[in-house]
């Protein structure tokens, strides 16, 4: 058995590539990010568990980084402050590509 | 195979309310594609009634000269009705049978002139022969089309000669639900493999359609804004999404085929199950 991740959806795959083997998820501007006040639009915006809200100060934070789905932005057109951003599509679809070919 | 709705005249003390309902019983009788329409249904837009009022060829039998039956279907969005009016076909005869088989001979007449037009359209529009491979996983049937391509994404691109359409799959519409309103990129937007273009809100989430192959659309699928309920209903057929022209058509290389795409959605059946027992 394959124990190599305890993290939630790390089993998972994506196009035949293991999920933990693709880095695509979410990166915080914590300078940008206010909690929304403590409403974190993200965190109810995303179906899939993957934020955290933490207090003191109110930020965001990544939790279940393999929860995210690969190619899914829709959290950060959410953001009110810009401070969600994701890899390049372009470098992910290529890592995918060179993973696949082994 | 186009169905035929028949829409008779609700009105049961209107001079030719009867006939349009006797018209209607018998017409079904001797034709296997035919569905008697439901004024009631279709004024409070009962789901089912939608269904088969959309995917269907329109003939309104109205009753007197208010045309309610004809009104209420273009007021319910079809402009390529036949209307047959009872007053004009039968006013004349004064016997209620000999006025029946006047209106059935010629709704018969207009139904077989819509056939030989509409087998045409219908190739290119709606209700294609589709085939799918079908698994039963808890309380969900799953329906995957095949000859598709997917993506993990879960949508679909069928190629059709030149150019590729894309939709959502039967399983990301189970599990976004109802969809009540689809926003889609325009006509001329280039998009790259994955990106996202439109968006869709249901129910319970809104989604983003990630395109599955990179190209330029050229056409979007307008009659979603007004029924996005198809997203739902037809998704691969009547819900598609995109026609799109593709920059390079070996990228479909990387999407899966049917048989594969099925495994792969009852393993996410299986995990979104899973998270509902938490």
């Amino acid at each position: 058995m394959d124990m190599t991740s305890t993290e939630p959806g790390a089993e998972t795959t994506f196009m035949g590539v293991k999920r933990e083997k693709i880095p695509w998820w979410p990166s915080i501007d914590l300078e940008k990010c206010d909690g929304c006040n403590g409403e974190y639009d993200c965190l109810k915006f995303c179906p899939h568990k993957v934020y955290t809200p933490l207090e003191n100060p109110q930020r965001i934070a990544v939790e279940n980084r393999y929860n995210c789905v690969v190619f899914c932005q829709a959290c950060s057109k959410m953001c009110p402050k810009d401070a969600i951003s994701f890899p390049s599509k372009g470098d992910i679809l290529k890592l995918i590509k060179a993973e696949r070919a082994k | 195979m186009v169905r035929k709705y028949i829409l008779p005249c609700a009105g049961y003390d209107r001079p030719g309310g009867k006939v349009t309902r006797d018209v209607a019983e018998q017409i079904s009788k001797n034709h296997d594609d035919v569905i008697i329409g439901s004024m009631g249904a279709l004024f409070s837009e009962r789901p089912g009634e939608m269904r088969d009022f959309r995917t269907s060829e329109v003939y309104c039998l109205d009753g007197c000269g208010t045309n309610c039956a004809s009104d209420l279907a273009l007021a319910r969005g079809r402009d390529d009705i036949t209307s047959l009016s009872i007053p004009d076909i039968a006013g004349s005869v004064k016997d209620f049978d000999e006025k029946v088989d006047l209106v059935i001979e010629k709704l018969e007449t207009e139904m077989n002139k819509e056939s030989s037009k509409v087998s045409i359209t219908a190739a290119v529009d709606s209700l294609r022969a589709i085939e799918f491979i079908e698994e039963k996983f808890d309380k969900f049937t799953l329906k995957v089309a095949k000859g598709l391509k997917y993506s993990d994404n879960d949508f679909w691109v069928r190629v059709e000669e030149t150019h590729v359409r894309i939709g959502a799959s039967d399983f990301f519409q189970q599990m976004t639900s109802d969809v009540y309103y689809v926003d889609l990129a325009a006509s001329g937007t280039h998009v790259e493999m994955f990106d996202d273009a439109g968006a869709m809100e249901s129910t319970k989430i809104l989604a983003e359609i990630i395109v599955p192959v990179s190209g330029t659309i050229v056409e979007s699928n307008t009659s979603l804004e007004d029924s996005p309920e198809l997203i739902n209903e037809s998704p691969y057929d009547r819900g598609w999404l995109y026609l799109i022209q593709p920059d390079d058509i070996s990228e479909l290389e990387l999407l899966r085929d049917a048989s594969d795409y099925m495994a792969h959605v009852l393993e996410k059946a299986k995990k979104e199950v899973g998270k509902k027992v938490q």
